[in-house]
């Protein structure tokens, strides 16, 4: 059976290599990991994961709500948010699509 | 002898000579023009006048030039009068005089139109209006010293300001005004302008005010004035703002970011000591484990939070908390990293030639981790069967303004079959991580010892 393909986005490379361990230890496999919002939208566009996990402060101009809402609209690609933020605001901006 | 029938023909004012007409209650409503002079038409518009009465003109010409005419026909006691005539669309300026001392109903009136003068006085009072007005919203004063008479005078805000009540003041009066720390710089600024110096003065300064005794701040700009260009200043104009309330507000901001600041310094004190706390309980489970590979791991692992803690302890003693001196932090980093191996074999000795770059904390981090790995590599793998080894850290802008970070030893080199995107140490893998997070760019030399380089770009402070 293939493997089913997960785009992490991340801006710390320490904290995405744990989380590619992990979840290639579940078997499954991370395309790439990238640290910004822009790339996250190409990386998805061009290696069309099954999953992406989304990181919400990011490098560049982009934050990861805004990037996340881009990639879903645009190639129905689920996205699943990994954050340190857990207040109500951000969950709420996560919903909202807008930071 | 005058020629007064040729001063008559000749002068620009209007005259005429008037016989005042009468009511059944002996009420002034009405004159006649009798006589009038060649300027008469250009300064009243009324043509051909003589035996004609002024209601035939103006019906409804005001009473008081009725009632003013009569009085002085009746009294013989000439006046001036200054009024609007509106029938006839004119303003005018009348002197009217008595001119036959036996008939008390001839009054003669010498006149002249000042309808554009009104206008221009409408205009300019509009002006004046609307500066006051301005004034009175922005709290702008103004004032103006004329060097002359040595007058000061001021607009009704600049009383407000100052706290003063009286219409005038004398230039002694005005010393005690300014706040005696900040009079040298304000006569320095007056100084300046009148020699010449400086066109005018933008200056900030204190000042008491005269109903109670408050020190607020002002904002004063002057200039001096005089004749065009004739280079002898003869008046001195100014406004004055009352910034007292900006004065406050930008001292208490400065004081809630020193605040911050003082609390953000604390925190990362607080997490360093967190650190050093996790790295020291590291330390003590290394020091009662026997099993070489056991120490080794928590070794690496008191190393990496060592690292970690050095980046707030750097940004605790720093005067900038958005960015990082990246020459003390890697000195530092360096001197922990090696401290880890003291006493054991081979002995290293690392020496760092950084230069004076500041870097924002996210990439100072990224940076900081990757020559503790690089130096913890060459301790374990680059002098084997050496009792000592050396080991240089350097980072420096390359000539295309790019970052350089470069760890070489002298130690046996990378093995022949070494390829560095295949390694599968975590000392190793961390360090591509950590490149990839400064997007940056790795290259390798085994030909003289070990040499590693990275090359990445500043990310603007």
């Amino acid at each position: 059976m293939t493997k089913k393909s997960i785009l992490i986005v991340e801006d710390e490379m320490i904290t995405a290599m744990d989380e590619q361990q992990c979840l290639e230890a579940l078997g499954y496999e991370v395309i790439a990991i990238v640290t910004s919002g822009e790339e996250a939208i190409k990386k998805a566009e061009t290696e069309k994961p099954d999953l992406v996990l989304m990181d919400i402060t990011l490098e560049g101009e982009m934050d990861g709500i805004e990037a996340a809402w881009k990639i879903r609209d645009d190639f129905n690609i689920p996205v699943v948010f990994v954050t340190a933020h857990g207040d109500k605001g951000i969950y709420e901006a996560a919903i909202e699509g807008t930071l | 002898m005058i020629d007064f029938v040729f001063l008559f023909n000749s002068m620009s004012e209007g005259f005429c000579l008037i016989e005042m007409l009468y009511d059944e209650q002996g009420r002034a409503n009405d004159y006649r023009y009798l006589e009038v002079n060649p300027a008469f038409t250009n300064q009243s518009g009324l043509q051909n006048v003589v035996g004609k009465r002024i209601r035939e003109f103006a019906p409804n010409l005001e009473e008081f030039w009725f009632e003013n005419f009569a009085k002085v026909a009746s009294t013989g006691q000439s006046v001036e009068i200054e009024n609007q005539a509106k029938d006839l669309n004119r303003w005018f300026n009348v002197k009217v005089f008595k001119v036959n001392a036996h008939d008390s109903k001839q009054v003669g009136l010498l006149f002249t139109d000042i309808t554009a003068r009104k206008h221009m006085e409408e205009k300019v009072n509009l002006q004046i209006k609307r500066l006051l007005e301005t004034e009175r919203l922005s709290k702008v004063g103004s004032w103006q010293w004329d060097l002359i008479t040595n007058e000061f005078t001021f607009s009704d805000q600049w009383k407000k300001i100052h706290g003063v009540t009286k219409g005038k003041l004398s230039m002694d009066e005005l010393i005690p005004i300014a706040h005696i720390d900040d009079a040298n710089a304000i006569n320095a600024a007056f100084q300046d302008c009148l020699d010449g110096v400086k066109e005018k003065y933008d200056i900030n300064h204190r000042i008491i005010r005269q109903d109670n005794g408050d020190i607020r701040y002002i904002r004063a700009v002057a200039e001096v004035a005089g004749p065009e260009h004739s280079g002898t200043p003869t008046m001195m104009v100014g406004f004055v703002q009352d910034i007292t309330d900006q004065v406050n507000a930008k001292k208490s901001i400065e004081k809630s970011l020193k605040e911050k600041e003082t609390l953000l310094k604390e925190i990362h004190h607080r997490v360093k000591n967190n650190l050093q706390v996790v790295s020291s309980m590291l330390s003590l489970q290394k020091s009662q484990e026997t099993d070489q590979h056991t120490v080794e791991i928590l070794r690496e692992s008191e190393r990496r939070i060592k690292v970690m803690s050095q980046l707030h302890e750097t940004l605790h003693k720093s005067n900038d908390l958005s960015s990082i001196s990246i020459s003390e932090y890697l000195n530092a980093v360096a001197s922990a990293s090696i401290g880890l191996f003291e006493g054991q074999q081979p002995e290293l000795t690392c020496t760092c030639d950084v230069e004076k770059i500041r870097l924002t904390i996210s990439q100072a981090m990224a940076l900081g981790q990757i020559p503790s790995e690089l130096l913890s590599n060459c301790a374990k793998h680059a002098f084997v069967d050496r009792q000592a080894g050396n080991v240089k850290v350097a980072l420096h802008y390359n000539k295309d303004k790019e970052i350089e970070l470069s760890i070489v030893d002298d130690g046996v080199g990378f093995p022949d079959d070494f390829n560095i995107d295949e390694t599968s140490t975590l000392g190793l893998r961390l360090t591509l991580g950590l490149v990839q997070q400064l997007h940056g760019k790795l290259s390798i030399d085994s030909s003289q010892g070990a040499s590693i380089k990275i090359i990445f770009q500043e990310k603007p402070l």
